[in-house]
């Protein structure tokens, strides 16, 4: 067996996945080769450096993005209403042009049902603008 | 309630759904959290990734089969989402290009040298390409069995532990370096 075989498997003995007849081989090797006790001392070194690490924790506000949207009751088993409300917290793009049809339909529909609720003499007088508004849009 | 297992965990989450669910959360979320900032590099993508991840994880908890395997299940299902917002970062191509390349990227190494070793640690580790950089993690930090990483990544036993060991072997080689040559200056 060459060193880099051996070298892989002073990896797997670190992380106990070892079989015993391979430790026992590696170990015998170990007391002859330089090199893989070094090899060996570097894993060892790597690992404790991983283990003076602060982990990182997830952030406070977590806990309300997830908690609010997902331990709602479900009203029945496998419905999957408490999902709708995660919809509303999603941000939803909505093209230019669509928007900008949505805004005119929104106040040109403002206007005619104000115009029909106080006079309904003056509805074609208002509606007019309102289509020159929307002909003018880029 | 601390001291429920995982298995009875899930049994607890099948009776009551709401606070079963929201102990599960506490319990895994910073580890959760954790593996998705180590392996994407940034905190929004890891939040984001940490809420998918309990988001699917509620939506398809009747997928799980084996309750012992909570664990490992949580893990994949992070790994996905991971990995999802890593391949809209970065293209597959890049990804994937040069199975057998250890490192993503040289990392700049002027910058590095005088800061702490700790410090050098995590950017060498953030130098690795994720799958190599994803072994180690799931290793290292969250302490699973060979078995179970290749649970949660859907690869061989025998190719976790040759990537394991190419990537301390090259992490190793890297903070020699890079400790060397800081100790120089
Ligand atoms: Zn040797």
């Amino acid at each position: 067996m060459t060193c880099e075989t051996y070298e892989e498997q002073i990896s797997a003995l670190i992380d106990h996945e070892l079989k015993d007849e391979e430790t026992e081989v590696l170990f015998a090797h170990l007391s002859t080769c330089r090199r893989c006790r070094h090899s060996l001392q570097s894993v060892l070194d790597l690992r404790s450096d991983f283990g003076e690490q602060v982990p990182p924790m997830a952030p406070k506000e977590l806990d309300e993005k997830v908690l609010q949207s997902e331990t709602r009751p479900k009203l029945y088993a496998g419905d999957r209403k408490p999902m709708t409300l995660q919809v509303w917290k999603r941000r939803i793009s909505i093209p230019m042009p669509v928007a900008a049809a949505m805004a005119i339909v929104l106040v040109a529909g403002t206007i005619v049902l104000t115009s029909l609720w106080t006079s309904p003499q003056t509805i074609y007088v208002t509606t007019l603008p309102t289509v020159e508004v929307r002909g003018n849009f880029p | 309630m601390q001291t429920l297992t995982d298995e009875q965990l899930v049994e607890r989450i099948k009776v009551d759904e709401v606070r079963g669910f929201a102990h599960l959360y506490h319990r895994y979320k910073h580890r959760v959290y954790a593996y998705c900032y180590r392996l994407l590099r940034h905190p929004q993508n890891a939040e984001d990734a940490t809420q998918e991840t309990f988001l699917k994880i509620h939506r398809s908890f009747q997928q799980l089969e084996n309750p012992a395997s909570l664990q490992t299940w949580i893990f994949s299902i992070a790994r996905n989402e991971a990995f999802t917002i890593l391949r809209r970062v970065k293209p597959v191509e890049e990804l994937e290009k040069a199975e057998n390349e250890v490192w993503e990227e040289e990392g700049p190494l002027e910058r590095i040298v005088e800061r702490e070793r700790a410090e050098v640690v995590q950017r060498c580790l953030s130098l690795l390409k994720p799958a190599y950089r994803e072994v180690l993690i799931l290793r290292e930090y969250e302490h699973l069995s060979y078995s179970e990483i290749a649970r949660v990544t859907g690869a061989s036993e025998s190719a976790v532990k040759s990537a394991l060991f190419k990537a301390r072997k090259a992490m190793g080689v890297k903070l020699d370096s890079m400790m060397n040559e800081r100790d120089e200056r």
